[in-house]
């Protein structure tokens, strides 16, 4: 799949990616960032596991990042 | 009911069971629901999601109270599966229930063309806020059809909404 951003980049002399274009809502952005966070820094699994786990999803979704 | 916590009635129940999480998962609907977006469109999308994902919990839990203060029309949510030929959904609504239905059915199927008309509707902190939304919502309708036996299949299939 395609990994260019449909739009255009919320911060001035950024170039479009995922981070800069997530700016557009970064109330919003900043909240789901910690606890993205939270997932991979905390809990019993293992951070390996979880990266398994993680490249898996992306795989079977077909994610291109 | 579910297999991980005796006794758990409620999403809030299982996710008491890693409190940091539960925290920042909070957080992330405090964001979305306090957005600038219209709550009541929020909350067809979460509900029409839900359907397609085949989460009950969804639809017997509250309603968004946010989306119940600016006004949501429980006729229009008993008439969601209606919504592309339904006169009470406008085209901003209609935008955006595309989008959610596409983002669960298929995802790779969104088009440059529908995202732009989409931030005709919303504008773009509309469409991060709409999308990181839906990312949510699927991540609950999934939690609770992994964590809950959610056999009984109640409104949300026999309504088909």
């Amino acid at each position: 799949m395609s990994t260019t951003p449909r739009m255009p980049s919320a911060i001035e002399g950024k170039a479009a990616s995922i981070r800069t274009v997530m700016a557009h809502s970064s109330a919003v952005r900043q909240a789901f960032d910690k606890m993205y966070a939270t997932l991979w820094s905390n809990g019993t699994v293992d951070v390996d596991v979880k990266e398994l786990v993680r490249l898996r999803n992306a795989r079977v979704t077909d994610c291109g990042l | 009911m579910s297999w991980l916590l005796d006794g758990a009635r409620s999403r809030d129940d299982l996710l008491a069971l890693h409190p940091p999480l539960a925290a920042d998962h909070q957080r992330v609907l405090d964001e979305i629901w306090n957005s600038s977006l219209d709550s009541r469109i929020l909350e067809y999308c979460r509900l029409r999601t839900a359907t397609l994902l085949r989460n009950t919990l969804a639809w017997d839990e509250p309603r968004s109270v946010a989306a119940v203060a600016a006004g949501l029309d429980e006729s229009l949510v008993t008439a969601l599966a209606q919504w592309p030929t339904h006169d009470g959904f406008d085209a901003v609504a209609k935008a955006c229930l595309r989008l959610a239905e596409q983002y669960v059915i298929d995802v790779h199927g969104i088009t440059d063309a529908q995202v732009t008309e989409l931030e005709g509707h919303i504008g773009p902190d509309g469409v991060i806020t709409l999308t990181t939304a839906l990312a949510a919502w699927e991540i609950t309708h999934r939690f609770d059809n992994a964590l809950f036996d959610n056999a009984p299949l109640t409104r949300a299939t026999q309504g088909d909404n």
